[in-house]
């Protein structure tokens, strides 16, 4: 009894560190149901803005690409970014954190704009926004409203709890986040987009989830010189 | 209730935030009130208390309200604040800056009362325009030294 139970930690214990940070993105919908009176255009609209979010955590970048009008503009958190500057941003953030669980609840729809409240929890593995990975489980809190039209993304605006974020990655983020920001006015860099093929090993993002941090850390690397190289 | 009542009510509690209208407030909000936002669970009362708090720190506060999105009894509202940061607030010293506070919150809305809100606003890029005293204060407070900030009071 006392042998099967050490064992059964053991194996217990093995897979919670070979699973760590190696899970597959997943996105929950916590529907709400349409108004009875509600337009043809309602859920349209509403699954429009939702595909956004999948295609993110699918790191699926064309369909990203078609979603978003050429026109896109996006506005959140003291940035302003173009389309481009928005799939390089998402492909960063995508990059750099695993075990990517995305909740969307509170869906408010009216006309063309649909506002989400949104719950990330995520472990960052991958360094992000000037800060090292510290591989600590985060969880971020936001709200966007995204404004839609002819079955594209044409603006979108996001507050996300990034002060809360920064606090919970810990003092030496915030910290150095503050002297490189606020002490020496540095700006930072606006986002690269990177090709299509970015994180898609097999023609999805599968098996750069499945990957150690380690791993994931050495093929973005590599990635990223390789660009260079062909540039 | 119509969309016109939401949005009327939803907006009412910014009306009355902005005139330091307690009495207005704490008849626009359920007993049970809850906000959730910017890593913060406020009852009623703390909500109350951390606005008048907000009220006292900040000189021509205004606010605009660019996206107002209804639907059923939930209404969605971008805003955008300016206002002068004149007195000590969360933990910052007053730096009498011209701040602009850009935020999205959505409140329920029963019977003419708010149920619920959930808000995320742009804190960041809020001390990042108070500048690098108060992230770095911040920074040194809450991440270093692990302080929790003390609950707000409702006077």
């Amino acid at each position: 009894m006392k042998r099967n139970s050490i064992l059964s930690f053991a194996i217990i214990f093995t897979l919670t560190v070979n699973t760590y940070g190696q899970n597959l993105a997943t996105l929950i919908v916590n529907e709400t149901p349409a108004p009875n009176n509600s337009s043809p255009t309602y859920i349209e609209n509403k699954n429009t803005a939702m595909a956004v979010s999948k295609a993110i955590l699918e790191a699926d970048w064309e369909k990203l690409d078609n979603l978003l009008d050429d026109n896109f503009t996006y506005t959140g958190d003291g940035y302003v970014f173009t389309k481009d500057q928005y799939i390089g941003f998402m492909q960063d953030m995508r990059s750099a954190f695993s075990d990517f669980e995305m909740t969307l609840d509170k869906a408010v729809v009216e006309n063309d704009l649909v506002s989400i409240k949104f719950i990330s929890r995520a472990v960052n593995t991958g360094k992000f926004m000037g800060a090292p990975a510290n591989k600590k489980h985060l969880e971020v809190n936001g709200i966007f409203m995204r404004k839609v039209k002819d079955g594209k993304v044409i603006q979108e605006w996001q507050t996300t709890d990034l002060l809360g974020t920064m606090t919970q990655i810990g003092g030496g983020s915030l910290f150095f986040y503050s002297v490189f920001v606020g002490g020496m006015h540095v700006k930072t860099k606006p986002p690269v987009r990177k090709p299509n093929d970015f994180l898609n090993i097999d023609g999805n993002a599968d098996s750069f989830d499945k990957m150690s941090a380690k791993e994931k850390n050495k093929y973005i690397k590599k990635y990223k010189k390789d660009l260079k190289k062909k540039a | 209730m119509d969309k016109d009542q939401v949005k009327d009510t939803a907006l009412s509690v910014s009306k009355a935030i902005l005139e330091g209208n307690w009495n207005d407030l704490d008849n626009l909000l359920d007993k049970n009130f809850t906000y959730t936002g910017d890593g913060f669970v406020f009852t009623k009362d703390e909500y109350i208390g951390f606005m008048q708090d907000m009220k006292a720190a900040f000189s021509n506060l205004k606010m605009e309200f660019p996206h107002i999105v209804v639907d059923g009894d939930t209404a969605s509202i971008r805003f955008v604040s300016t206002a002068v940061n004149t007195g000590k607030f969360m933990g910052a010293p007053a730096n009498k800056k011209n701040l602009v506070i850009n935020g999205i919150f959505i409140r329920k809305v029963k019977d003419g009362k708010v149920m619920q809100e959930w808000q995320t606003t742009d804190l960041l890029g809020v001390m990042k325009q108070i500048g690098f005293g108060a992230l770095f204060g911040y920074s040194l407070f809450v991440g270093l030294f692990n302080v929790k900030q003390a609950r707000p009071v409702r006077k």
